[in-house]
């Protein structure tokens, strides 16, 4: 658990770094422009994830300390956000939690949009049976509600981190693949494909150099805006019962575990997790709208 | 909720005379459903078989003061459920049972499933319903505001509302209601199933908590989706045509620009309506309503098969009907489409 | 998990040393003064024939028809029995009034009305009547006549003879006779095909029941059972017509109408939703039920059980959350009340597994562990609970709770415990503990409460570390059959009677049919054996102690204690006595409830 969404430190050269840096500061430079919610969004988002990497060296006190002295404390000096129920630091465990929540996060998302992505551009791609069939299997797949498809997988392979990911990335897959063989179904009849089909490429050759790449940027709008339904996700599934096991920590649990089971929840335990969580959706949401605009405006009208 | 293949090529074939193409389309989605229902009730049969957990041992050991069934035992008690049978007779009887319309018996409390179906979802249907008007009363003036007067601080304020109210979890805002009206005045609305007929006061009571705050939640998304359609409907030609001939702004956005950006509206309710139609479980569980989605997370750790299939089935049912409501819905608004 | 939490440990002992204290006054309080030494006392009274009015705290009234003019036999039981022709239930109050409609709140998940089967015994109860019961007159401390109307024992406590009542008719007009008891002891005892039967385990002492005449029905015994009539009052011991268990072949999973005895006939009923009862106008009992019906409502958790009484829509819940309980007690239209029960609270070892397997090991979390810590961080979100040994609170055979709060190991100062635990860990290679995994079922009272608390503790005592494991509430009886777990705070002991022989036997001796642990101890399986004998209460009690000493030596699981239920009632409820109940219920039928209103 504790390595969970640990970044190993860069370490590149000067030159490259300098260059990348450049390119990073431009591309942050016109984006800013474009959508300065998105760019304040990316900036809170930014901060998030420095406070989930250094977690552990950020938090005051170990996360997983229970202490009989601090049941139930509202905040104070000495602990600012209070302690939960068994005594545990309420910022401690945000802050963590936190950690876990992104992690959850990025990790569903890119594991259901790989998967819908490669499943979108083959079937849209291969076209024919192939897609007649995978249509078929999504339309299935879609008329389950998400949150019965992930307490199915749930059930089946039980409480945990990964298997939370696991259960947050299947509800994502179909839809990222109706998304985007769309987008191949318009890529495919374009001349420059034709021309390189003309041209004598394989398949495989034309799907990854040509028809790929022009599904990255739709890709990538609508995998920024499933972060904080990955995140919303986690909480109602901890709210459920069945998000990440204790005692590790993860916003969802702190704001599901034990709100829904108890007559009088102490006001620090709703209001700091709530508000944390709702400040995470609302930078991803803020922040996928932003660069929509950025990569294409045009896309908006179909993602909604 | 990505975007439907409303645009397959499919639909916009303009031959044909409208009447008869129009039956040809339903026959043909209804006749494209079939495979897509069977698939669902094979996967759900087998996942439901597949799951570890057996709802055996599960009902002995709670209610029959915590006992653990003997071999012989279980095995007597398995034949009485009928689940000592090969899987494909047990599939074939739940499908003669959904035929029939009773839709088999729970395994926990031995009632017809039809029954709970009913009751549950006649609560669920109905919080659906409301939320979604709700989300239309409060989603459409708002967006169609924003959407007017944009770039001024009205548009502002909406759009903080608007995404503040995407980002908040219903099933905690719920939480927090219910929690205030216990603590502040000591009430909360009625546990259990109260119909509409029998007391419209308590059943108001009791659906309008999840119908407001998901309605809210689904209003802001309404809103925003109301706001950039009409944004992009003002860029069209005929639009600026319309304004051009000297028609009064009022006309112009209610005649021209209103009608057509509605179709996508229609699709975002239509789709929100058949995912919520399945129950928002979180929502019910944080007002403790015991509509369709409570039943069915009960019946998947009960491990009550019965239930599962038959509600993901019905689920799956209201699904198919809803998408070709709304395909149909687009017909009658935009004549520009015809089915063929 | 880190042990880098040592620095709390001296502000720990302050809390648990708080705990301590809270578990005292609790201790003291009037609810819970039942048990202790007190067994040979309350056999003399029996004797003298004048039975518990000084321990009984009610009105005068009261002791004047708990009075009892003979008794047949001197065998001394753990609940002492009332026998009187003439006996009938009444309110305790004077002039109670008549009418109403009774809220309950209790979860409605019944999945039959076949108790033997899974059935819903909480709901159900009052539909029906067993053959005798604990007295809700004297707040259930002593059994009194239900269907059976006297009874006699021989003096080896192995024949029982019950006389029934007469002129008992079932709610479809169907007479009560003896071929209705027969037909229901033989379904719990020997089930027909197809049908299981809960009760069996509680009936292995008994050979044959014979029809003597109508009314007339003879228990013959393979071992003294001296207390027999209580393993009768348990919640399953329900009496279906023999009729309607014919024409179903005993098996009354698919009745859709409940028909019983009972004060209250069903009404309507849908599942997790709502119960309703109307009041039996035909029963036996002249006068009763004192209400018009009872209506349930269909709360499953502890606070929302609370929440129903404190938002006025339930009149009555026999459990609810200690959150919800303080802020009725702060109410003057609400009352509240403590009332121990017959359940408890563990962490259960698998004790095939290594390396529990080791009595050191289990002694080593048995001591360790602070029962009082554990039950201060859950007893807001969950049910308080007492610390205590191997039997249940209001058992006369259970030491005394402000001995054991001196025990080692029970004891809230752990600095000895702790030491003398890790040198046993030591001792059995594990000086640095180990890793293991324990099992919970999901809810935040278990998952995100109770179990971490053990964990954490645990950890800091003995540097065990144990990975928590959460599956879904209701596969937690297949786990522990299954034996696929190390340590389990799903598990619990516990029974429906005061005398403790047939709970261990049934939990704790080897290979026995619930002994989920797995435990296996030949000593005490020695003490069961004379236990199952024994008649005298002295030397019964000695045995007990005896066994008590052997499961605190070699633990079968980590106990914490017996749990307290915690009801909550409008003013206006009468007729309950819940204020003075030695013992919890939620099997309880109504007849004497009445609505002050």
């Amino acid at each position: 658990m504790r390595e969970v969404g640990d970044v190993a430190a860069d370490r590149g050269v000067l030159s490259p770094l300098l260059r990348t840096w450049n390119t990073v500061f431009g591309v942050s430079q016109r984006f800013t422009r474009t959508s300065p919610p998105g760019a304040a969004a990316a900036a809170v988002l930014i901060f998030m994830g420095l406070v989930a990497i250094f977690a552990y060296q950020l938090a005051p006190y170990d996360p997983l300390d229970t202490s009989a002295l601090h049941f139930q404390k509202p905040p104070s000096r000495e602990r600012l956000l209070g302690s939960d129920h068994v005594g545990r630091d309420a910022l401690s465990r945000i802050i963590v939690g936190t950690r876990t929540s992104l992690y959850v996060a990025f990790v569903s998302v890119a594991l259901a949009k790989i998967v819908g992505f490669s499943w979108g551009v083959l079937s849209g791609y291969l076209g024919g049976k192939v897609d007649l069939i995978s249509q078929r299997f999504l339309d299935v797949l879609l008329s389950f509600p998400g949150v019965i498809l992930a307490l199915l997988l749930l059930a089946g392979l039980g409480a945990g981190l990964y298997t939370v990911i696991i259960a947050i990335a299947f509800t994502g897959i179909a839809g990222t693949t109706r998304v985007i063989r769309s987008v191949v179904l318009s890529v495919r009849e374009m001349a420059y494909v034709e021309g390189a089909r003309a041209l004598g490429a394989s398949q495989l050759r034309i799907m990854v150099r040509h028809v790929a790449p022009q599904c990255i940027a739709p890709l990538m709008v609508v995998a920024s805006a499933s972060l904080g339904g990955a995140i919303f996700a986690e909480a109602a599934l901890s709210f459920l019962g069945l998000g990440i096991p204790p005692p590790h920590p993860s916003l969802g649990n702190m704001l599901g575990g034990v709100l829904g089971d108890v007559f009088k929840p102490p006001w620090w335990l709703v209001i700091y997790p709530g508000v944390t969580i709702t400040i995470a959706i609302l930078a991803f949401n803020i922040f996928g709208d932003g660069l929509r605009d950025h990569l294409d405006p045009k896309l908006r009208g179909r993602l909604d | 909720m990505g975007s439907t293949p409303r645009a397959s090529p499919s639909l916009q074939c303009l031959t044909g005379d409208t009447n008869n193409a129009m039956r040809t389309y339903v026959i043909q989605r209804l006749l494209l459903a079939i495979p897509t229902l069977f698939g669902i009730t094979v996967l759900i049969f087998v996942a439901m078989r597949v799951l570890p957990g057996d709802p055996l041992k599960t009902i002995y050991f709670e209610g029959g003061g915590a006992r653990i069934l003997s071999e012989e035992e279980y095995l007597e008690a398995r034949k009485n459920l009928g689940l000592d049978r090969p899987l494909y007779i047990q599939y074939a009887d739940w499908m003669i049972d959904v035929f029939r319309g009773d839709m088999g018996r729970s395994f926990w409390h031995q009632k017809p499933i039809r029954e709970t179906i009913q009751r549950r979802g006649t609560i669920t249907v109905e919080y659906a319903l409301l939320a979604v008007i709700l989300s239309w009363v409060v989603g459409l003036p708002v967006g169609l505001i924003a959407a007017v007067w944009r770039n001024s601080w009205v548009d502002y304020v909406v759009r903080f509302f608007v995404t503040l109210f995407m980002a908040i979890p219903s099933f905690w805002l719920g939480l927090t209601v219910i929690l205030i009206t216990v603590l502040v005045w000591s009430w909360r609305p009625p546990l259990g199933i109260v119909h509409l007929w029998d007391n419209p006061v308590q059943n108001m009571q009791i659906i309008l908590g999840p119908a407001i705050v998901i309605g809210v939640a689904m209003g802001a998304i309404l809103a925003r989706m109301a706001r950039a359609t009409l944004l992009e409907v003002f860029r069209e030609d005929y639009v600026r045509t319309a304004r051009s001939k000297g028609l009064a702004e009022r006309l112009v956005v209610v005649r021209h620009a209103l009608r057509n950006a509605i179709l996508p509206v229609l699709t975002i309710s239509g789709l929100q309506l058949a995912a919520l139609l399945g129950g928002s479980v979180a929502v019910e569980r944080a007002f403790s309503v015991p509509g369709l989605g409570f039943a069915l997370v009960k019946g998947i750790q009960e491990r009550d098969w019965v239930i599962v299939q038959n509600v993901v089935l019905l689920y799956g049912v209201v699904f198919v009907f809803i998408n070709l409501a709304i395909d149909l819905a687009y017909g009658f608004l935009d004549p520009r489409i015809r089915y063929g | 998990m880190s042990m880098k939490s040592r620095r709390h440990l001296p502000l720990m002992g302050f809390g648990i040393f708080l705990a301590l204290l809270m578990t005292l006054v609790a201790a003291c309080t009037e609810t819970v003064e039942v048990p202790g030494e007190t067994v040979i006392v309350e056999k003399e009274v029996i004797k003298e024939v004048e039975v518990p009015g000084e321990t009984v705290i009610v009105e005068k009234e009261v002791v004047k028809t708990v009075e009892v003019e003979k008794v047949v036999e001197v065998i001394a039981t753990a609940v002492p029995e009332i026998q009187d022709p003439g006996f009938v239930l009444s309110a305790l109050e004077a002039n109670p009034k008549r009418g109403g409609i009774f809220r309950e709140a209790i979860p409605v998940s019944l999945n039959a009305f076949d108790v033997l089967q899974g059935g819903g015994i909480h709901i159900i109860a009052p539909v029906y009547n067993k053959l005798v019961q604990r007295n809700v007159m004297d707040g259930l401390r002593t059994i009194v006549p239900d269907l059976v109307q006297t009874w006699e024992t021989t003096s080896d406590a192995k024949e029982f003879t019950l006389n029934l009542r007469q002129m008992v008719t079932y709610h479809d007009g169907s007479p009560f006779n003896a071929d209705d008891v027969i037909a229901n002891l033989n379904r719990m005892i020997d089930p027909p095909e197809g049908v299981t039967s809960a009760a069996k385990d509680t009936l292995v002492a008994v050979d044959s029941v014979d029809k003597i005449d109508d009314y007339t029905v003879k228990f013959t015994l393979n071992n003294p059972t001296p207390y027999f009539l209580e393993i009768l009052v348990a919640g399953n011991m329900v009496i279906y017509s023999d009729e309607e268990l014919n024409a179903n072949n005993g098996d009354l999973r698919r009745i859709e109408i409940p028909t019983g005895t009972g004060p209250f006939a069903f009404d309507d009923h849908a599942p997790d939703e709502r119960w309703k009862l109307r009041s039996n106008p035909d029963y036996f009992v002249p006068g009763l039920p004192y209400l018009d019906g009872v209506d349930v409502v269909h709360a499953v958790t502890w606070p929302e059980r609370g929440t129903a009484v404190l938002t006025g829509q339930a009149d009555y819940s026999f459990n609810v959350s200690r959150g919800t309980w303080d802020e009725g007690q702060k109410r003057a239209d609400i009352s509240v009340a403590e009332t121990p029960c017959l359940w408890s609270h563990n962490v259960a070892f698998n004790n095939e597994k290594p390396p529990f397997d080791d009595p050191r090991i289990r002694k080593a979390i048995h001591l360790a562990v602070s029962r009082q810590v554990q039950i201060d961080g859950y007893r807001p979100v969950w049910e308080p609970t007492f610390v205590t040994r191997w039997i249940p609170v209001p058992s006369p055979y259970a030491t005394g709770l402000g001995q054991i709060a001196t025990m080692p190991g029970y004891r809230a100062d752990k600095t000895e415990d702790i030491a003398e635990a890790q040198r046993l860990m030591a001792e059995a290679g594990y000086p640095d503990g180990f890793d293991t995994e324990i099992v919970t079922w999901n809810g935040a009272p278990t998952a995100e409460v109770a179990t971490p608390l053990f964990v954490d503790m645990l950890n800091k005592a003995l540097g065990i570390n144990a990975e928590i494991r959460v599956i879904e509430r209701f596969t937690g009886g297949e786990i522990l059959a299954s034996g696929d777990y190390e340590l389990d705070r799903g598990y619990s002991f516990g029974g429906s009677l005061l005398d403790p022989y047939l709970m261990w036997n049934n939990f704790f001796r080897t290979g026995a049919n619930q002994n989920w642990s797995r435990y296996s101890n030949a000593d005490l399986d020695a003490v069961l054996d004379k236990l199952a004998g024994e008649l005298d209460p002295i030397k019964r009690q000695e045995l007990f102690n005896e066994g008590m000493d052997i499961m605190d030596e070699d633990p079968p699981v980590y106990h914490i204690g017996f749990c307290a239920w915690s009801p909550m009632w409008y003013n206006y409820v009468k007729g309950l006595n819940l204020q003075i109940r030695s013992l919890g219920s939620n099997t309880d039928s109504w007849e004497t409830t009445w609505l002050d209103k």
